[in-house]
């Protein structure tokens, strides 16, 4: 006679070890994206924990720091509340700069020092009115920005709450950040809906899977691939940074050669995840292309939001537009205030993508260009930051001799009453509003007679698919360096535990 | 690098300008002669070898048999190409017509420079330039102008224009250089250098260029519109497109889970000449292994790059066509699915792959759908008022060229298709197109759509006999569902009208022709991957096909007898009429799983059983009894 005990215990062994190989099958192979998703806090619910009156914006931060004690102090650090960036060395210069949204100039309301006032309602903090003279304090951050519910909160002029504001509704409405928090900001930047970035508009506060597979079909949160600690949150704004200190990557989580398809695994050392994903920018808000300030003030136009506001000059608005591609190498360089441009030159690069076909690190991306007209001094040569917000700005003198003169005061360049206009061009890689495999580019896109990649351009003497690859043939030439890059397929920007690293991008000149 | 170009059709553009000469070998800017292309192209090629071989321009015409002898075993064909083997899908064109009627009606497939077309120069713009205008080309083929459809086909480049018909004649004298006749065309000189020569844009065959005769080729992201002038398309739906059906504008059901492309070979750029390429080749032709010494895996004795421009076959790569046996010679020559890809290498997932692939094409699972509507039968026993024979489409919910009808797909019929004598059968993708038509005269042939409206119209309707058996409505004209022979007595009305018309014993005939699916290849996503797809009482091949919406009385098709495919199913009719092929694979020598039952095999699995019920219960019992013994002595 058996035992039933051993039968049933080897009965168990079986089960188990037949279970952990089917599981083990079910969870195998490396691209596992869901894997990488951090866990979502369950929201706090706040409404029985704020007590009494909240006369002011402050009054809220330091009720939030009687519970989150370090939330201030690590905001404090953040380019969020900075404004400021991270330490970098410009090519061309000696100095070690700090560059941020503060001084960082742009292609759209140009520069922020001289219209402080109007442009930190979009700063996490409140009461920045002077750029040069504000001691914040810990209640200085504002939590309700990125905490409350948005239809509770919202900002005004110095980064206050707006007066109808219901401050204790909008505290006990907080929990974590949302789509909507960070949207309030980043989907209408540069003054409007899909204004500023070809792949940030309001429709991802609620998107759909037509508008973004990540946030649309699968219900990802920004914080999901922006996974933050320490209110630290990582992302790389090309607009006013250039350290490349905190890239967000595809890779992150999914496999760097994801495709069934080894022929499109082969395209990944060398074009971006986002090429071929993000066929199209503003998939159904238009975004700003162009901007010619030259022409604002006049009343012989007539004004329409997409073509031509009187304070603001005329607009080439676009959706569902094609990007450009140009290589990048996950650095980008700056052109600073002060720095001297050659009007006749062609247009003044702000921030030129770094990379070029000979860099493995450098891949092929799509990108938005955007193109400005915008003042700048005859005599100095530079590019000018006019006052356009307040009083004597722009908007309510519609003089821009006034406007530039106002502005002399806060940016600190001398302005010699001398101005004209000069045609400029930001670079703005996309990552947002990707498409699955269904709507990705296919070969004949940029592969096809016809196709959208200026092979020329980006340094091929042909199409690659006829007549080879940089790799192969490359690989004659730096056989170690480019067969790294092949093997690792993706090049690995650095991390904030990496420190903060001046960025290289030799190429660029001042 | 230049085989490389070659190979890839990058040697586009390339081409230098070119002097155009007419038939006299003089500058046609000059003379205002007609292009010849015997003399423009035969400056540097052997126009002459190039023309002579090539099964494109002879279509089979040379390779005539007597009657009633032709593959086909029809007594009417008189060999394998389009103007000798009947088709009704081009029943104007009927086997043994004077030259000049067939001209004018196989006009548009015809390319020139071969016995089927004598007064046609071979048309190497139609192929070989990047938009030849082929309504041009065809508008003088069929209005009497032959010798000048080479030079219509150059509109598309803009090199030439209609002369105004009030100068078309007149002498022209130049300044010191003699006199110029202008004919119906004339040459845009400013496009011309000085010295006569132009860039014509010579390459390779493009996709699109193919699909000027061939059906629907589409590329880039405009809009893409069915050709149904292709026969391709006409006859198997095919579309050769990278555009993924999601993106297409056509209202297809369901499309926007329709990602996949219309062809996944147009999605990797390929072009129709890197299957059907040129058989002498030097970067694509490979010896078959047939013919070539088993210890040879390749041999690199090619033809000289300037040989193969010299003299470039225009005879191409092609497969076997499930009807007929055009240009056989050439047979096979095609690069097969699996002289590309390694299937496994890609099918670990699939059971009994080897079996599989012993038993299906790979088009079986790699175009499980067609998303383009294609003839379902050709009903030529009545024709339309417009007297175009009446047309039933599949995959379709109204007319196919309306934008506005449903497009709802099909699904082909997998058919075993015997490729070689003595070769296993494979299961193939198919569509069955089935006709009837009448036959009458001595010897017995098809009466073409022409002939039949002659017949059975009269002004702007129909011929009173007509109207009187077949207007069940009493409308005056006849409506769709009234277009059928559905009864003895109206079959017995159209009969004697026909033979009140002259023709001598008018019968019907039906037949139902096999057209094989090779286009419309999709991509390991969207291919069928699901073993109850198949293996299963409503399989795939477990369903009816539809035959015909309706057929005279006491009609059942056979297959045209040139075919290589097998029919051993069963044709039936439903209670509406409709005319259904059910297939009967275990006929055919295949076996499949879920779906066929085998009556010995259902006994052996019983006894199996029962034995082994009785074997353990024997067994137990025995030992049963043993122990009980064994207690007992103890």
């Amino acid at each position: 006679m058996i035992s039933s005990k051993p039968l049933a215990a080897g009965t168990g062994v079986l089960i188990a070890l037949m279970g952990a190989l089917i599981g083990g099958s079910a969870l195998g192979g490396d691209d596992n994206p869901r894997a990488h998703l951090p866990a979502h806090a369950p929201k706090t619910d706040h409404a029985a924990l704020i007590q009494g009156a909240l006369e002011n914006g402050e009054d809220v931060t330091r009720m939030c720091l009687e519970c989150h004690p370090n939330a201030s102090k690590e905001m404090m650090a953040t380019d969020h509340f900075t404004w400021g960036g991270q330490p970098v060395q410009v090519p061309g210069s000696d100095e070690v700069v700090h560059i941020g949204k503060r001084n960082a100039l742009n292609n759209f309301c140009i520069g922020v020092q001289p219209n402080m006032g109007m442009c930190v309602k979009c700063h996490v903090g409140q009461g920045w009115t002077d750029e040069a003279h504000w001691e914040p304090t810990e209640a200085s951050v504002d939590c309700l920005v990125c905490h409350a519910d948005t239809k509770t909160y919202w900002k005004t002029i110095g980064g206050w709450p707006a007066a109808d504001v219901d401050l204790v509704a909008a505290a006990k409405s907080v929990g974590p950040t949302n789509r909507d928090n960070c949207g309030q900001c980043h989907a209408t930047g540069g003054g409007g809906d899909g204004v500023k970035h070809g792949d940030l508009d309001n429709t991802l506060r609620n998107p759909n899977a037509r508008i973004d597979a990540h946030m649309g079909k699968h219900g990802m949160l920004c914080t999901d691939c922006h996974q933050t600690a320490h209110h630290q949150i990582p992302g790389m704004n090309n607009g006013t940074s250039m350290a490349q200190s905190s890239h967000v990557q595809c890779e992150d989580c999914h496999d760097p050669r994801p495709h069934r398809d080894d022929r499109l695994n082969n395209h990944t050392a060398t074009v971006a995840c986002e090429t071929c994903h993000i066929p199209h920018m503003a998939v159904d808000t238009p975004t700003k292309m162009s901007w010619d300030w030259s022409t604002a003030g006049r009343d012989d136009i007539p004004e329409d939001h997409y073509t031509y506001m009187k304070i603001k000059g005329s607009f080439v608005y676009e959706t569902m537009a094609v990007p450009q591609y140009k290589w990048y190498n996950g650095t980008n360089g700056r052109h600073l205030a002060g720095d001297i441009i050659d009007p006749s030159g062609g247009p003044v690069q702000m921030n030129p993508l770094c990379g070029n076909i000979a860099d493995p690190q450098a891949r092929i991306w799509p990108v938005k260009v955007h193109r400005s007209n915008q003042p700048y001094d005859t005599v100095h040569n530079y590019l000018l930051i006019p006052k356009t917000w307040g009083e004597g700005g722009f908007w309510t003198e519609f003089d821009w001799q006034k406007a530039l003169t106002l502005g002399e005061l806060t940016s600190g360049l001398a302005y010699s009453g001398h101005y004209d206009f000069t045609w400029t061009e930001m670079d703005w890689p996309l990552a947002h509003m990707v498409q699955t495999e269904e709507k990705a580019l296919q070969c004949t896109d940029c592969h096809a007679e016809g196709g959208r990649m200026d092979w020329e351009a980006l340094g091929y003497d042909g199409d690659p698919a006829i007549l080879g690859g940089r790799l192969q043939n490359d690989l004659v030439a730096h056989p170690e360096q480019l067969r790294e890059a092949l093997e690792g397929s993706a090049p690995k920007y650095k991390t904030y535990d990496d420190g903060p690293v001046p960025t290289v991008c030799e190429e660029v000149t001042r | 690098m230049i085989a490389l170009l070659l190979a890839t059709g990058a040697l586009a553009g390339m081409h230098p300008p070119v002097t155009l000469l007419g038939a006299d070998w003089l500058p046609v800017v000059e003379t205002g002669a007609p292009v010849s292309t015997a003399a423009t192209c035969g400056q540097c090629h052997d126009a002459a070898w190039i023309a002579g071989h090539s099964y494109h321009s002879a279509m089979d015409f040379d390779r005539q048999v007597e009657a009633g002898t032709a593959p086909s075993g029809r007594p009417w064909d008189l060999g394998t190409g389009p103007g000798t083997r009947w088709s009704p899908l081009l029943d104007e064109v009927v086997p043994g017509m004077d030259a000049a009627t067939l001209q004018e009606r196989l006009g548009p497939y015809l390319v020139g420079g071969g016995s089927i077309s004598p007064d046609m120069e071979m048309n190497c713009f139609l192929c070989h330039t990047p938009s030849p205008d082929n309504a041009a080309r065809v508008e003088d083929i069929q209005g009497g102008h032959p010798e000048w459809a080479l030079t219509a086909t150059l509109q598309g480049l803009g090199l030439v224009h209609h002369t105004p018909p009030d100068q078309v004649g007149v002498e022209v004298t130049g300044e010191g250089e003699g006199t110029l006749t202008t004919g119906i065309w004339s040459y845009n000189l400013d496009r011309f250098s000085p010295e006569g020569a132009v860039d014509l844009q010579l390459g390779q065959p493009t996709s699109e260029n193919c699909g000027v005769c061939h059906g629907t080729v589409h590329s880039g992201n405009d809009a893409l519109l069915l050709d149904f002038g292709g026969r391709g398309t006409r006859s198997a739906g095919r579309v050769f497109s990278p555009q993924r059906i999601a993106s297409s504008s056509l209202n297809v059901a369901g499309k926007e889970a329709l990602g996949r492309a219309w062809d996944v070979h147009a999605e990797r750029m390929l072009e129709c000449t890197d299957c059907h390429y040129s058989l002498n080749h030097p970067a694509y032709y490979q010896e078959s292994d047939d013919t070539r010494p088993a210890y040879l895996r390749f041999d690199g004795r090619k033809l000289a790059l300037s040989d193969y421009l010299y003299r470039p076959s225009h005879d191409f790569a092609k497969g076997y066509s499930a009807q007929g046996h055009l240009a056989e010679g050439r047979d096979g020559s095609m690069r097969a699915c699996a002289d590309c890809h390694d299937a496994s290498a890609t099918h670990e997932w699939l059971p009994y792959a080897d079996q599989h692939f012993a038993a299906l094409a790979c088009e079986s699972c790699h175009i499980p759908e067609v998303y383009s509507p294609a003839l379902s039968s050709v009903d030529l026993s009545l024709v339309t008022a417009a007297g175009e024979p009446v047309v039933h489409w599949r995959g379709v919910e109204g007319i196919p060229t309306d934008p506005a009808s449903l497009v709802t797909g099909w699904r082909p019929v997998l058919l075993p298709r015997v490729d070689r004598p003595g070769a296993r059968p494979k299961l193939t993708p198919h569509n069955l197109i089935t006709s009837v038509s009448w036959i009458a005269g001595e010897p017995a042939k098809p009466i073409d759509s022409l002939a039949l409206s002659e017949a059975l119209l009269q002004g702007q309707g129909y011929h009173p006999d007509v109207l009187k058996a077949l207007d069940a409505d009493g409308s005056g004209s006849l409506s769709e569902g009234e277009l059928v022979l559905d009864t003895e007595a109206k079959v017995s009305a159209v009969q004697a009208r026909l033979t009140a018309a002259g023709f001598v014993n008018p019968t019907l005939h039906t037949e139902v022709e096999a057209f094989g699916i090779h286009h419309g290849v999709t991509g390991s996503g969207y291919a069928t991957k699901e073993c109850t797809t198949c293996h299963a009482e409503d399989g795939r091949t477990g369903v009816g096909f539809l035959l015909a919406a309706a057929l005279p009385p006491g009609m059942t098709p056979a297959l045209v007898g040139d075919s290589n495919v097998l029919l051993d199913g069963e044709v039936t009719r439903t209670d509406d009429g409709a005319v259904i092929y059910q297939s009967n694979l275990f006929r055919s020598g295949f076996y499949l799983f879920g779906q066929d039952r085998l009556s010995l095999l259902d006994i052996f699995g019983l006894l199996t059983v029962v034995g082994s019920v009785f074997g353990l219960a024997g067994h137990g019992g025995l030992r049963y009894l043993g122990a009980l013994k064994r207690r007992k002595r103890s």
